[in-house]
């Protein structure tokens, strides 16, 4: 049992090889999270500005749908057809922001993760000035905070406008 | 876990330098652009286009002289109708009729009222009189009718519904007028809408996948 354990102790895990993280491996987490990040949250900014304009959109296509029915394109039964259709479209559109942009947070948690790491990486390289590595572990500290207020209250928001 | 990452990151690179990748990119983004139109296309597929067809005059009195034409519908299956006449002091009747009322009045005179059909006028939809539901439809001396027929209807609330069946297109021609020159384009409900899904689902999983892929590569890329 106590050769297991010590087996265990020599076995590099994540935390102890987190003291030995150089500037290059650092680096890679911050690009890595950031490139992560904006992929995650484009897909939560294209989600919501879709479902923000679900509306309007709908409201164009049932103006298209009177004007090929003036135009007798079809007919009034095909008319009330295509106008459920779009209705059912935009309320569509309305909805997939609740799963897409869940999904997505998830993955942007992961991202903040990998930038935090970065920087905790940053903040205990000893090769680099005292000013700097505090300035890192401010930063992760933030990224944390934030990350974790966003994560378990639903009302907490930063937002830029 | 980073193994499986690996592989994964590796398997991206590798696709993305085939030919495949392209391929795939191209092939769904053929189908996106393919889908919408074979759905307009194959909405409705023409099954008749019979311009200046004859009816002759008592054709109302005797089934056997009027014009006649049948169709099997599936459920939810339409039936787009386009009929015209145009002839001076001549009262023409379109019906359409199930199974058993035709065969019941076959050899003797034609209903004057069939299965419920939405007829449309191509005025403001909002407006009540853009559609009525009728039971037969009649023109005297000139007239059209853009024709929409699922099975059966009700006249109160201008509806129809779908009833799968075998049906007929009767159109004859009060006894007192003359012969009638009819124009009739019969249009059935096509696999469009199914074949759009189709395409349009496959479409957009291939070009999801192609970003997918692309997504990957960036991601180990940059953050080398």
């Amino acid at each position: 049992m106590a050769e297991k354990k010590k087996e265990y102790a020599k076995k590099d895990g994540f935390f102890e090889k987190l003291p030995q993280m150089d500037k290059e491996k650092a680096t890679r987490y911050v690009v890595k999270g950031l490139v992560a990040a904006v992929i995650f949250a484009t897909i939560m900014m294209v989600s919501g500005a879709i479902a923000l304009n679900a509306t309007a959109w709908s409201n164009l296509f049932n103006q298209y749908n009177s004007e090929g029915f003036l135009a007798g394109l079809y007919g009034y039964h095909e008319y009330l057809e295509i106008g459920r259709q779009i209705t059912l479209i935009r309320l569509g559109m309305q909805s997939q922001q609740i799963y897409v942009v869940n999904i997505a947070r998830i993955g942007a948690n992961i991202a903040l993760v990998f930038i935090a790491i970065g920087f905790i990486g940053f903040a205990i390289n000893e090769k680099l000035d005292s000013r700097t590595r505090w300035t890192c572990l401010i930063i992760a500290g933030i990224i944390l905070i934030v990350m974790l207020f966003g994560t378990f209250f639903t009302q907490f928001n930063i937002n830029f406008s | 876990m980073t193994d499986g990452l690996d592989k994964i990151i590796n398997w991206v690179d590798d696709f993305l330098k085939k030919r495949l990748s392209l391929i795939l990119l191209l092939a769904g983004i053929i189908l996106l652009i393919l889908g919408p139109i074979l759905g307009v296309a194959l909405k409705a597929v023409p099954v008749a286009y019979l311009p200046n067809q004859v009816v002759p005059a008592a054709s109302q009195g005797n089934m056997n002289d009027a014009f006649r034409y049948p169709i099997i519908l599936l459920k939810d299956q339409k039936l787009t109708i386009e009929f015209s006449a145009n002839d001076d002091n001549t009262d023409v009747e379109l019906v359409i009729l199930g199974k058993g009322a035709y065969e019941n009045a076959f050899g003797g005179a034609p209903p004057a009222t069939g299965e419920y059909f939405l007829a449309s006028h191509f005025m403001d939809p909002g407006l009540g009189g853009a559609r009525e539901a009728l039971q037969s439809a009649d023109i005297n001396q000139d007239g059209y009718f853009y024709i929409e027929f699922l099975g059966d209807g009700d006249g109160g609330s201008d509806r129809i519904w779908s009833v799968p069946g075998t049906y007929y297109i009767v159109v004859s021609v009060d006894a007192g007028g003359l012969d009638a020159t009819i124009s009739i384009t019969i249009k059935i409900g096509g696999p469009g809408e199914l074949l759009q899904a189709i395409f349009v689902i496959s479409g957009s999983i291939m070009v999801g996948f192609f970003l997918c892929a692309v997504a990957i590569y960036l991601f180990d890329r940059w953050g080398r």
